[in-house]
């Protein structure tokens, strides 16, 4: 059913002071399941139409199938994966996933188990004794980076440019040009330039040179699927950077706040390292980093909850809010990490389904486990913390976090 | 005493008895425990043994990776029942409601849940199927027995019947590289279950993996050497092909026998049912007491017109089971109807083969995603105008949608383009064999009215 | 994995890789992975006397 629902529900959802909580605002959506808005776009927020939309092959993922176009942040740029259709998108994410998974790589999430430990360690180590601590600034931020640096071979000299190149795109993707400088937009163009130009650089070095990283595989490889153009392996590199950045920050510092304020939980994952795994899906449905995927579009009509959306419509999905949605799981608002039957919506659904799910769930499996162990007696220093602008990617701009005896 | 009051004591203290300890008796065993019932349950089975999941015999079991003994199904809670394995039931009278055992035994009951399930189709001349080195597979053992020859080394294996067991029998072979025949009496592999069309990729694929496939072919006879172990096949074309080991892939058979004098609507097709897993007697008659579940049940679908439908799927196992174990313990205005879309999945050369609905109740497919010539695609079937069934091969995300096309009887072919819609595709003839190749491959066969 | 799609495993796998196996069953996408917690068994591995 569609009515054109109180324009305030979604404005509120967007605007700030929404930010530490909003779910009350996601149940208020959700009794409009299939939403129109004033500019003709479509939001949806209940767990069944999320799930059945995703998973419907008229759903595009191609700027092209809006009828309204969209702005591009870089002109005659290779498009990554993430941002196209099958059969096209099908073959550059068989060609990523071939040197990132099973059934060709089955060991290297497993592999990268060391790494992850030990930069996890070392981060830990840097602020053991220290009485105050945050979370994001001091763990979680330099953490993923990292990572993925590591993953792709970006030699160890060059990472301190990579962190800020990621850093200043993530900046200009909040970017309001109401109230901020068309410094930060700017700054974040150059970033992805620099950024692009860099990974080029790094490509072409590789090849005739096979290795072990992921570059050199993209570069030298020679799959059924054949192998791809420098640009194609510059756009999968730069996905994997930003994808892979702010998401696990927040998911870490989501994690950690939702430990804090469920300290019997806490307390019990100290003590059973096995509850890692479980926890980590239900903090994905309870607490996700990725709230809102902003747009796909209608390749042609595609009928939801007998809506029928017109071709070439934006369609916004409320993935959050459908992984709080009470017809589809008990106690919905209940941070409970023994949940079994979660399907939760914490890295999409369907053919787009997060690429990174596999490293980012061993990243925060990892950093989580090892805060709790290592911090002693944390205890939050503001509840709630404050926030990142952004509602699409949610999560704490800084967790601070006083430890010790003290 | 009201019917509440009887249904009451029953679910307290009464007696159901499960003939059939494999997957679909097992999980509703689990399943009437969860419902509340605490009286006694007896779980009746002809195999020896704790129950098993049977996917992995022709698949991982074969290629010697996971030993057949490892193939226990994961227990979803504390069943408290008692045993009687290793003898089959022999008779049902529903008269003094008794289960008859093979060693003579009487079984008492209350409720009664029938999950005899189906056997391997043994090879047609009985001194044949009775050589060396010529195996069926449904159990543990014929895993087993045939994982132990394919692990000699064999100088060719010759699969007889191209079905879906067939067809996995021959990845696990050339998996081992060894050299295999599949002789098959229809058009293609798997042309049984999805039709000629679909049935063209199988073979492309099976092609493609090395595998000597011999269509529109028929096995006459299976030789044996002086030592009484199999050594050369005969074809009706007056061909043979040597090898030392032959695997009759031929389908199965429903137990049923043992139902012959009970009064029950239970024949070569499986025991006929209502929807909400009633067995039916010869009248027509839903019978309060007895219920079916699994491979060996045909019921009514009201997505195929409410004629019955018997399905050897894993999943259809499972689902009946519950249905029939709630409906069991539950008043009359609390059953569940039993009406899942079917689902069935075979993995075979490397690829995911999926399938919604039920392919053999269409007049049409098309291709509506992918391409067949890549060996990935979904392709759609319908029957007078509307979709009926999807199949996927590595692209089953997508039948989630088409699961839904069905159930809402949306019209064939799609009518909306998708961004992978391959051009100049149109719906053709789906090629189903006739009713005499029926009994060979299909896993989804709709089997009439209630008779 | 067999293929680029299908998910074949080993039912019964060693303790030794019970982390993995919960972490695999806690992250399918659809939850199709049962793990057995129960340490007992019921039935008998020979047949019952008459």
């Amino acid at each position: 059913m569609t009515t054109t629902e109180t324009p305030g529900t979604l404005r509120r959802i967007f605007d700030y002071s929404a930010r530490a909580d909003p779910y009350p605002l996601y149940a208020e959506l959700r009794e409009t399941p299939v939403a129109l808005q004033e500019d003709g776009s479509y939001v949806i927020s209940t767990y069944r139409e999320i799930t059945d939309i995703l998973h419907d092959p008229h759903l595009s993922s191609d700027v092209r199938s809006l009828s309204r176009p969209m702005p591009a942040l870089e002109d005659g740029v290779t498009t990554a994966f993430i941002k196209r259709d099958p059969p096209e998108h099908d073959r550059l994410r068989r060609m990523a996933m071939r040197h990132f998974g099973p059934p060709h790589s089955p060991g290297l999430v497993a592999g990268m188990e060391s790494d992850l430990t030990a930069a996890v360690g070392s981060l830990i180590d840097d602020f053991a004794g220290k009485e105050r601590i945050d979370v994001v600034d001091d763990f979680a931020c330099p953490f993923p980076v990292t990572v993925t640096c590591h993953l792709l071979g970006v030699p160890r000299e060059e990472e301190p440019r990579f962190h800020v190149w990621v850093n200043d795109i993530m900046n200009s993707v909040d970017y309001d040009p109401e109230t901020d400088p068309r410094e930060k937009l700017d700054k974040g163009v150059q970033a992805r330039k620099d950024l692009r130009r860099n990974l080029g650089g790094l490509v072409e070095q590789r090849h005739g040179r096979p290795g072990d990283d992921l570059l050199a595989r993209l570069a030298n490889d020679d799959g059924p699927d054949g192998r791809m153009t420098d640009e194609e392996i510059v756009a999968t590199a730069k996905l994997l950077l930003i994808a892979g950045h702010e998401t696990v920050v927040n998911l870490i510092a989501n994690g950690m706040l939702t430990l804090l304020r469920h300290p019997q939980v806490l307390e019990r994952l100290r003590h059973e390292p096995d509850l890692v795994a479980p926890l980590v899906e239900e903090l994905l449905r309870y607490e996700p980093s990725v709230h809102i995927i902003p747009w796909r579009a209608a390749y042609s009509d595609i009928t939801v909850a007998d809506t029928v959306i017109p071709k070439g419509s934006q369609i916004m999905l409320m993935l959050a809010s459908g992984s709080r949605d009470p017809k589809r799981f008990h106690d919905p608002d209940r941070f409970d990490p023994d949940r079994r039957d979660n399907q939760h919506l914490g890295f999409g659904s369907g053919i787009h389904s997060c690429f990174g799910g596999a490293l980012a769930r061993r990243e925060t499996q990892i950093a989580l486990t090892e805060l709790v162990r290592r911090l002693v007696r944390p205890r939050l220093v503001a509840d709630p913390p404050p926030y990142r602008p952004s509602p699409v990617l949610r999560g704490p701009m800084h967790l601070d976090v006083e430890q010790g005896d003290g | 005493m009201t019917s509440a009051d009887t249904l009451r004591a029953f679910k307290r203290d009464g007696r159901i008895v499960v003939v059939g300890a494999s997957l679909a008796g097992l999980r509703a065993a689990e399943a009437l425990r969860a419902e509340g019932f605490t009286g006694s349950l007896t779980m009746i089975g002809d195999e020896l043994g704790e129950p098993y999941d049977r996917p992995p015999l022709s698949k991982q079991v074969l290629t010697g990776w996971v030993p057949a003994g490892n193939t226990t199904l994961p227990r979803r809670r504390v069943i408290d029942a008692e045993w009687l394995l290793g003898v089959p039931a022999s008779g049902l009278d529903l008269a003094t409601n008794h289960v008859r055992l093979a060693d003579g035994r009487e079984v008492p009951f209350d409720r009664l849940l029938i999950a005899t399930g189906v056997r391997a189709r043994p090879w047609f001349v009985e001194s044949e199927a009775a050589l060396n080195r010529v195996f069926v597979v449904r159990t543990r053992e014929h895993a087993e027995s045939l994982r132990r020859a394919l692990a000699a080394g064999p100088s060719r294996v010759l699969i007889v019947g191209a079905g879906f067991t067939g067809s996995e029998i021959a990845s696990a072979c050339r998996a081992r590289e060894l050299p295999v025949t599949v002789a098959e009496l229809g058009a293609a592999p798997l042309a049984g279950a999805l039709g000629a069309v679909i049935g063209e990729v199988a073979a492309d694929l099976q092609r493609t993996h090395g595998v000597d496939l011999r269509c529109g072919v028929k096995v006459t006879r299976l030789e044996g050497d002086a030592q009484g172990r199999f050594r050369r096949a005969h074809f009706d074309d007056g061909g043979t092909i040597d090898a030392e080991v032959a695997v009759v892939a031929l389908g199965s058979i429903r137990n049923t026998e043992w139902l012959r004098e009970s009064g029950l609507a239970a024949g070569v097709w499986g025991i006929a049912c209502d929807s909400g897993c009633h067995a039916l007697d010869i009248n027509g008659r839903a019978n309060d007491d007895v219920f079916a579940a699994g491979d060996v049940a045909r019921c009514p679908h009201p997505l195929y017109e409410y004629r019955l439908i018997s399905l050897e799927h894993w999943a259809n196992a499972v689902e009946q089971a519950e249905v029939a174990a709630h409906n069991m313990v539950s008043p009359q205005a609390d059953h569940w109807p039993h009406l899942s879309t079917p689902l069935f999945w075979s993995i075979q050369f490397g690829v995911n083969i999926k399938s919604v609905g039920v392919p053999t109740f269409a007049d049409e497919v098309v291709v509506t995603q992918g391409s067949l010539d890549d060996h990935r695609f979904v392709a759609a079937y319908g029957y007078r105008g509307r979709v009926t069934a999807a199949v996927s091969f590595d692209n089953a995300k997508w039948l989630r949608h088409y699961r839904r096309l069905i159930e809402t009887a949306a019209p064939f072919p799609p009518r909306c383009p998708t961004p992978d819609q391959p051009t100049d595709v149109h719906p053709a003839p789906v090629g189903l064999p006739g009713p005499s190749l029926l009994a060979q491959g299909a896993t989804a066969v709709v089997t009439g009215r209630t008779r | 994995m067999h293929g680029e799609e299908a998910l074949m495993y080993d039912p019964n796998p060693d303790d030794a890789q019970r982390s993995l196996v919960l972490r695999a069953a806690a992250a399918c996408p659809v939850q199709a992975i049962l793990v057995d917690w129960l340490e007992g068994r019921n039935a008998p591995v020979e047949a019952s006397a008459p």
